[in-house]
């Protein structure tokens, strides 16, 4: 690696961290926050007795999880305006990303509901709750165990997937390494360095998720 | 008192309980004995709902409670009946996310509304009456199975229900360990709570019952107290399931 490669690294180094701050991860952050309150409703409309709730929550995720992202993204950006939708590329990125988590998520949190042994339902009836009381004091902290690893695995495929959002002019880190790349002909290198930014990213997101299903753990054998 | 008519339950159309019709006096302890399969369990989770009585009638203090009209009882009703029993069940139930006595906390703050500092009192009150005083704060995961089994009691008697219904206590314990469980049960009766317990232990039902209840393929076969059950039963199928249960004190 010469003195010019290192120069146009280091140079790069600090755009790329302030794309990575002030866009890549909000965007996963917001993303996640919004996707994750759709994928608990979701999950609770699918466990719902109501047919309609339930048919409307399975539409959804249908058609989310059947379909590309990318593509997802496309029609909300470039195809809505054209029935008079015109959005942001920030909004659309966001709500693209938002409706994935959700739908994904759902699954993820429908799963671990359901795996919560009747019996906890039954020991809360037993004591005079109501379904509301056992859902949110029984069923969901236990829950929330059980889904931490997959619901951490999906935020940091979000994390990753935020580079999607670049093909719709988002300025992210991912856009901002093909701005860099295509003024200094050094693709190889500063992918590279865009590349360990996400890692390092991912990596701290792998420390949190460790952090939390050790507090989770307080009351596991 | 608990008066139970004409209680019926069926499975996908299979009688499980079969007009079923029992009273369950007020601060007497009732056992109800019979062999495997024979509705024992039903019988009990029918009479708190956790399984829906498909016609009959429950009536606890005079409120009769009846499963044979078309229009199902309401959330409400269900909630109030609910309230009236406590229930302690063969595999303990616990709510693993919370401490000993968090666990018997729940019911009184969350259903009852109780502020935190009296529910905790109570707590503590109850745990130490069953002897855990020493493990207040403790996960279910670090108790051993006679401990949990406390604590659920504890749970249970912390709603103050009007009667306490106990399927199979101890069934899942060693034998070490279910003797402390069964002496916390046994104080329970003498002091005069209203109690149901399902046991297949026969030296405790003795020991225990005022009254005994033996139900076989989903019928009342006989009701007797203690004394009468166990030494002059009056049916041949109530004196058939004792003579079986001699032969295996036998072969033990
Ligand atoms: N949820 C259910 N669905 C279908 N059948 C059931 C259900 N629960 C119980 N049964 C059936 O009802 C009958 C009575 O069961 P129950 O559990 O009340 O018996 P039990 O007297 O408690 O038996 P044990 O001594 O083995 O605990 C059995 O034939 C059982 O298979
Ligand atoms: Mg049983």
């Amino acid at each position: 690696m010469d003195d010019r490669l290192i120069g146009i690294l280091s140079d790069a180094l600090i755009p790329f961290a302030i794309a990575a701050l002030k866009v890549t991860i909000p965007l996963a952050l917001i993303s996640f926050a919004i996707g994750l309150v759709l994928a608990f409703f979701t999950a609770l409309a699918r466990l719902s007795s109501k047919i309609w709730l339930n048919k409307l929550a399975q539409f959804y995720v249908w058609i989310i999880r059947g379909t590309p992202l990318l593509v997802q993204l496309f029609i909300i950006f470039y195809g809505l305006p054209s029935v008079g939708i015109t959005l942001n590329a920030y909004v659309a990125a966001t709500i693209a990303f938002s409706l994935s988590v959700g739908a994904y998520g759902s699954e993820t949190i429908r799963a671990a509901i359901e795996s919560i042994p009747k019996e906890q339902w039954e020991a809360g009836q037993t004591i005079g709750m109501t379904y509301a009381q056992i859902m949110r004091r029984i069923i969901l902290p236990q829950a929330a165990r059980v889904s931490t690893p997959p619901m951490f695995s999906s935020f940091i495929s979000l994390v990753k997937d935020t580079s999607l959002a670049a093909n719709v002019t988002v300025v992210e880190l991912f856009r901002r390494a093909q701005q860099e790349a295509a003024t200094t002909y050094e693709p190889l290198w500063l992918y590279i360095e865009a590349a360990l930014i996400y890692l390092v990213i991912c990596t701290v997101l792998s420390y949190y998720q460790r952090k939390t299903e050790v507090y989770f753990n307080r009351f596991h054998a | 008192m608990i008066q139970v008519s004409h209680l019926v339950k069926e499975f996908a159309g299979k009688k499980v309980l079969d007009d079923i019709s029992v009273l369950f006096p007020s601060g007497k302890t009732t056992v109800i004995l019979g062999p495997s399969g024979s509705g024992k369990t039903t019988l009990l989770r029918c009479l708190n709902l956790l399984e829906m009585p498909t016609a009959g009638q429950i009536s606890f203090d005079e409120i009769p409670y009846d499963f044979s009209k078309a229009k199902p009882l309401s959330n409400e009703q269900i909630l109030a009946l609910r309230r009236k029993s406590g229930m302690v069940f063969q595999s303990f139930n616990l709510f693993p996310h919370k401490t000993a006595e968090q666990n018997v906390m729940e019911g009184p703050v969350i259903v009852k509304k109780k502020p935190k500092e009296q529910a905790a009192e109570q707590a503590q009150a109850l745990l130490t009456k069953v002897g855990l005083s020493e493990h207040v704060k403790k996960y279910p995961h670090q108790l051993s199975g006679g401990q949990k089994q406390r604590v659920a009691i504890a749970r249970a008697l912390a709603m103050q229900p009007e009667v306490l219904l106990f399927d199979e206590p101890t069934s899942a314990l060693d034998p070490e360990l279910e003797f402390e469980v069964l002496k916390v049960i046994q104080s329970l009766s003498h002091e005069h709570n209203t109690m149901i317990i399902v046991t297949h232990n026969l030296d405790f039902a003795r020991q225990i019952a005022d009254q005994i209840v033996f139900v076989a393929a989903g019928k009342i076969v006989e009701i007797a107290d203690s004394n009468t059950f166990f030494n002059q039963p009056k049916e041949a199928r109530t004196q058939e399931f004792l003579a079986r249960f001699k032969q295996a004190l036998l072969l033990e």
